[in-house]
């Protein structure tokens, strides 16, 4: 059996936790209940014939991107990066993050989440903004943890990317 | 074997002298394989001894080999192995039967000690309480401590390697734990600004405490409930450094693939301990007082109850009693009432009766004496005494004389009970043969001498009357011509 870690980062509120427990336990709530610290989880599917557990690491979002506690990146081998959609800042906070992360752990699997695409019509983020993600060079995927629209998708395009570059 | 020409060969052996051939001799050595071994052959187990002496290296770098090389042998010829073995396996089993048998009596014997103790009690409700098995919550008390799991967690990623837990622990996702141990240490080194190298070693939460053992790659981390034996962080050391040692090339091409670590969980499952308390064997004393105050109380209300009961029914037997009482009271009054009514009623009918009687005897003694009366009355009527003729002297011994006074007698006793006074009247006859006035005197004169002759013999003189018949006045039927007297019966 293979486990991989993996992290959900991000500003706060975007839905990593949303997108986590519907992905997990294919619970969704309107609720909004920050998260402290680090919350763990585990998902277990089978990809290619192989037994995959996921480690998932939803880890408190904070626009200050330097209090990610880097500690909690140790030993991952990839993560999502959540930008909320209607929120401008998400996205500018996302960036810092990619950023940090390259530095402290160097280049990883990873992938961008657009989230809340439900509520697209009040998007502040836009193709001007997706363009230079895309740049990047990793997947860039809307979603929406309240419809379950592309939830398992992003942890699949992460996956994708352990079978072809890593490994 | 000698290498180049001739002429090199003796150029050398001018320069090197003795020595060169040697040389040569060691390198023959070196070369051929069969020479190098009867070299080594020589100093081998010196060899062996001394590095084993030095450290374990030898050990684990031999262990692959002769496993394997055992596994190899077993299974080409495994009747081979069973032979050796056999005067091995037969105590060995003998020993290992005696014992779970007497494991198993032992376990026997504290379960029966515990489900008679107050303390079984105390446990049965907390395991009701929370909603564990009695089982579970009895040996949490009878250990002095116990390991309930083992986790073998990847340094880096938290990633969970081996875990392994005693029967009755509870444990959440083991994978999602070894993440959250490792994200708990991350937390901590990172937010108290520590030395790099420090590790956090002890986690403790009420009964629990989780031992830490950071080797560089991986984290052992033991979860002990009770307390915490001196020699427990000791045995969680030296199972990390053992198994760093013999996984270390694991370790370095780690990927997140696991099956690397599965061996490990034999050195695991040795570290999960446990001691029991040393229960003490004496009599359940404090159960079996509750026992009997228990069955105290419920007698002693059972008492009371029937106690009541029986009060109550003695109060109904009394009121019945009471009215019995009552009614017989009555009852008896009535019979007395009944009685007396009867008595008088007896009294009145027995005087009655006697009275009746009376009157029955009296008539009918009125009847007897009166026929005796008039029987004695006829016979003395009937009877008349002869006189001589001119005569009038009376034989006082005459038989006729003396039945005729008997006979009065009897006529006076019978007349007596009839409460009545007879007179008998004597009247003397006498027969023509005379003259008037002689025969009158003569009459007379016999009339008197009988009548003194009945006086004489017994016969009361009231009784008797004498006079003549030839008497004017007197009743014809008395005048006879006759000598003789004739008598008639009157009764007053
Ligand atoms: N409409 C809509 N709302 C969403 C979606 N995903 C999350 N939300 C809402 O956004 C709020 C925040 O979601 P969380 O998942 O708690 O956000 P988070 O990123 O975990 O926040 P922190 O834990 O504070 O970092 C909640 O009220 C969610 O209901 C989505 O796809 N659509
Ligand atoms: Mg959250």
């Amino acid at each position: 059996m293979i486990q991989k870690k993996i992290c959900l980062l991000g500003s706060f509120s975007v839905g990593k936790t949303s997108l986590i427990s519907r992905y997990v336990n294919s619970l969704f709530s309107e609720k909004y209940l920050t998260t402290v610290g680090v919350k763990i989880d585990k998902k277990q599917l089978t990809h290619d014939g192989n037994e995959l557990s996921l480690i998932i690491w939803d880890i408190a979002g904070e626009d200050d991107f330097t209090n990610i506690r880097t500690a909690y990146l140790r030993g991952m081998a990839g993560y999502i990066i959540v930008i909320d959609g209607t929120r401008q800042n998400s996205y500018d906070v996302a960036l810092s993050i990619h950023e940090m992360v390259k530095q402290h752990v160097g280049e990883l699997p990873m992938v961008f989440a657009l989230n809340k695409a439900d509520l697209k019509p009040h998007w502040q983020v836009d193709g001007q903004h997706i363009r230079p993600l895309e740049q990047f060079g990793y997947p860039v995927l809307e979603t929406s943890a309240k419809l379950d629209n592309g939830v398992a998708d992003i942890f699949l395009a992460l996956i994708k990317q352990w079978g072809s570059n890593h490994d | 074997m000698t290498v180049g020409t001739p002429d090199v060969v003796q150029l050398r052996r001018l320069l090197f002298g003795k020595d060169y051939d040697e040389l040569l001799a060691l390198k023959e050595q070196f070369e051929q394989s069969d020479k190098y071994s009867a070299s080594v052959a020589n100093i081998i187990s010196e060899a062996l001894t001394l590095r084993g002496s030095q450290d374990n290296s030898l050990s684990d770098a031999l262990a692959p080999t002769i496993e394997n090389a055992l596994t190899q042998s077993i299974c080409n010829n495994p009747k081979r192995f069973a032979d050796v073995l056999y005067p091995v396996m037969g105590p060995a089993i003998r020993k290992s039967i005696n014992q779970a048998l007497s494991e198993a009596l032992e376990t026997l014997n504290q379960v029966l000690e515990n489900s008679l103790s107050l303390r079984s009690w105390k446990w049965r409700f907390d395991a009701w309480r929370s909603g564990q098995t009695y089982a579970k919550v009895a040996l949490l008390n009878t250990l002095v401590y116990q390991v309930e799991q083992v986790f073998l967690i990847h340094r880096e990623s938290g990633l969970l390697l081996q875990h392994v837990a005693s029967p009755h622990a509870i444990s959440k996702d083991p994978a999602m734990v070894s993440g959250m141990l490792t994200a708990i240490q991350d937390f901590i080194a990172d937010s108290f600004a520590v030395n790099q190298t420090d590790t956090l070693r002890t986690l403790s939460l009420g009964e629990l405490t989780v031992l830490l053992e950071h080797g560089p790659h991986a984290v052992l981390a033991m979860v002990v409930r009770g307390t915490v034996p001196a020699d427990l962080p000791n045995l969680l050391m030296e199972t990390a450094a053992n198994i760093h040692r013999q996984y270390a090339p694991a370790f370095k091409a780690f990927n997140g693939n696991t099956e690397a670590f599965t061996a490990t969980e034999n050195l695991l499952a040795d570290c999960l301990k446990s001691q029991q308390q040393h229960v003490q064997k004496r009599p359940p004393w404090l159960a079996l007082l509750v026992l009997l105050s228990l069955v105290g109380a419920a007698s002693y209300l059972l008492y009371q109850h029937y106690q009541q009961l029986a009060q109550q029914e003695a109060e109904a037997k009394q009121a019945q009693q009471q009215v019995l009482q009552t009614l017989n009271e009555r009852l008896r009054e009535l019979q007395t009432h009944t009685s007396e009514l009867q008595n008088s009623v007896t009294t009145l009918s027995d005087q009655q009766r006697q009275q009746l009687r009376q009157q029955t005897q009296q008539a009918q003694q009125l009847t007897t004496a009166a026929q005796t009366i008039s029987k004695l009355t006829q016979q003395i009527e009937a009877s008349t005494y002869p006189f001589e003729a001119g005569k009038a002297d009376v034989g006082l011994d005459d038989p006729m004389l003396l039945q005729l006074g008997k006979t009065i007698r009897e006529l006076i006793q019978a007349a007596h009970q009839t409460g009545k006074t007879p007179q008998i009247l004597i009247a003397g006859n006498a027969d023509d043969s005379g003259t008037n006035d002689i025969n009158q005197k003569l009459a007379e004169l016999r009339a008197e001498n009988l009548r003194d002759a009945l006086v004489r013999g017994g016969v009361p003189a009231f009784a008797v009357v004498a006079y003549s018949a030839k008497q004017a006045g007197q009743p014809a039927t008395l005048q006879k011509n006759e000598r003789s007297t004739s008598y008639r019966v009157t009764l007053f």
